[in-house]
């Protein structure tokens, strides 16, 4: 099993406002942490439009990761392929394969916010066409190697992904059924369609995730976690038919969100990530806006040395 | 006049970095960084954490990819440089540039705003470029870049950068064949001073000679 981290998103917040430039200086410094304390990857995740300065565009930072580092492998988890050029991202992600030396991967998703396609003067309507055509150009660029996933949060993403031969890669905060009902549908759709590029694609999963030791630091750690969901809620955005709905199910999608996060000893994490034991990359998901850095840092050096050695992550 | 050294587009990873490096050890003023559409973005973001002080001039071909989609990476890799980015928009038609313009200056495009802004104020951005001296456009108080393949023949070069900067020029791209070193020493002095006595890049020559 592969064990990340993510998702590192350069967020400036109404709780915690910085200066954009000094959190991609961090994004580098996290990168160099988590090469040294021996994890296996990196993961960004992109917006537009948003106050907050979410990171819009995914690949110029994890060119600027991967230059900082030297094995660590830097993934976009996920890119929203229906708001960008499919060329471009073919001509970036083959140019990133040979600059890092392959240590890039490249995760997609269709985006659900619709000020972001009228932003660049796109219809949301038109989405799943665009999200198609473009893993059409991507299918047939020259990638340079590079391992592609699709970021999916239903049953048909799923089959789309497995259909086309592609990595699955989970959103963080579904419980363990959905992530299997995920997990069925994309490995049934890759072998109805003749089991496309012969080696059965992986499947990564983000989990809500957080060393804690007493009983408070998990109180924390969980309030941290929802702190973190209930933009959404206030939003209204969300995820259909998963059983996590921020527009007309919030208390028990926040209920799903603590529920499916884990938070422990190092120990007790290894344990309940046991039952994923049949899943390639394991993304802890440790991007909130909330802890202080030195949490943070703390975090990603007990993920690395503590957590990785239990699981025993390659 | 200052004097940035282009990077040529075919140098691989190292090779890029390590021009850029000395190129920003010599206290030039700028590398340009291109390559295909969507590579250059990559190949800057690369610089952003390779350099620390020099700018970064990028080439971005407009036209196939949406303006907006533009001005986010620009502003990206100045958060990523710490606000040391500079731009050539290369094509485009007016609408566009106008729609990448108002991003990075801070007005709502469709409705969104550029998150996040960029470092610097504005993001100085060339669409046109003079090729030969007396092609240069020269308006009082702006910037009039130009862009010169030189000889490595200082006796050539030498003659063609007062030509420069006579005709108004403010900020050279240069392609350079030679040693960044020796552009340092013979050329950015140079530029650096009307009337240079090019006496002394001949003692400095004589007494710190290259190995």
């Amino acid at each position: 099993m592969r064990l990340g981290i993510g998702l590192w998103c350069l967020q400036s917040t109404a709780i915690q406002p910085r200066p954009h430039a000094e959190l991609y200086a961090e994004l580098l410094a996290d990168a160099r942490l988590a090469e040294r304390v021996g994890l296996d990857s990196l993961w960004l995740s992109e917006h537009h439009g948003f106050y907050d300065g979410y990171c819009p565009a995914l690949l110029p930072a994890a060119s600027a990761a991967l230059a900082a580092t030297e094995t660590l492998t830097v993934g976009t988890g996920v890119l929203l392929l229906p708001l960008q050029d499919p060329h471009r991202v073919a001509s970036a992600t083959a140019e990133l394969a040979v600059q890092s030396g392959g240590r890039f991967e490249l995760a997609v998703g269709m985006g659900y916010r619709p000020a972001e396609f009228e932003s660049k003067g796109l219809d949301i309507a038109d989405r799943l066409r665009r999200m198609n055509t473009g893993l059409d150009v991507l299918g047939q660029a020259d990638l340079g190697g590079t391992p592609t996933w699709i970021g999916v949060t239903s049953v048909p993403a799923a089959k789309r992904a497995g259909r086309r031969g592609l990595g699955l890669f989970i959103s963080g905060a579904f419980s363990k059924s959905v992530v299997d009902e995920l997990v069925s549908a994309h490995r049934t759709a890759w072998h109805e369609a003749g089991e496309p590029g012969g080696t059965r694609p992986p499947v990564g999963l983000l989990r809500n995730l957080w060393p804690a030791e007493t009983a408070a630091e998990r109180r924390q750690a969980a309030d941290w976690v929802r702190s973190s969901y209930l933009v959404y809620a206030g939003l209204g955005w969300g995820a259909d038919d998963t059983g996590v709905d921020f527009v007309s199910e919030i208390s028990s999608s926040m209920d799903e969100v603590e529920a499916s996060s884990l938070i422990g000893s190092s120990e007790q994490l290894a344990e309940q990530l046991s039952v994923y034991d049949d899943i390639e990359l394991i993304v802890c998901r440790i991007g909130y806006d909330h802890p202080p850095r030195s949490a943070l840092t703390e975090c990603i050096e007990r993920i690395g040395t503590e957590l990785g050695p239990l699981i025993g992550a390659s | 006049m200052r004097i940035g050294l282009t990077l040529n587009d075919q140098l691989d990873g190292e090779a890029l970095v390590s021009a850029a490096v000395e190129a920003e050890r010599l206290g030039l003023w700028a590398v340009e960084v291109s390559g295909p559409p969507g590579a250059e973005a990559i190949r800057a973001g690369r610089l952003c954490a390779a350099t620390e002080r020099i700018r970064l001039v990028v080439g971005f071909q407009l036209g196939a990819e949406h303006p907006f989609t533009v001005a986010e990476e620009i502003s990206v890799l100045d958060n990523l440089s710490a606000g040391r980015i500079g731009v050539i928009a290369h094509g485009g038609t007016e609408e566009e540039l106008g729609t990448m313009a108002e991003a990075l200056a801070g007005r709502p495009v469709n409705r969104s705003l550029l998150t996040p802004p960029p470092v610097q104020t504005s993001i100085e951005t060339w669409t046109r470029i003079a090729e030969k001296p007396e092609d240069l456009s020269v308006t009082r108080g702006q910037r009039s870049p130009g862009r010169a393949v030189l000889s490595g023949d200082l006796s050539i070069d030498r003659v063609a950068v007062d030509q420069w900067m006579a005709a108004g020029c403010t900020h050279l791209l240069v392609e350079w064949p030679g040693e960044t070193r020796q552009l340092a020493r013979h050329l950015l002095t140079r530029a650096a001073m009307v009337d240079y006595p090019d006496i002394v890049s001949t003692m400095a020559d004589q007494l710190a000679p290259f190995d």
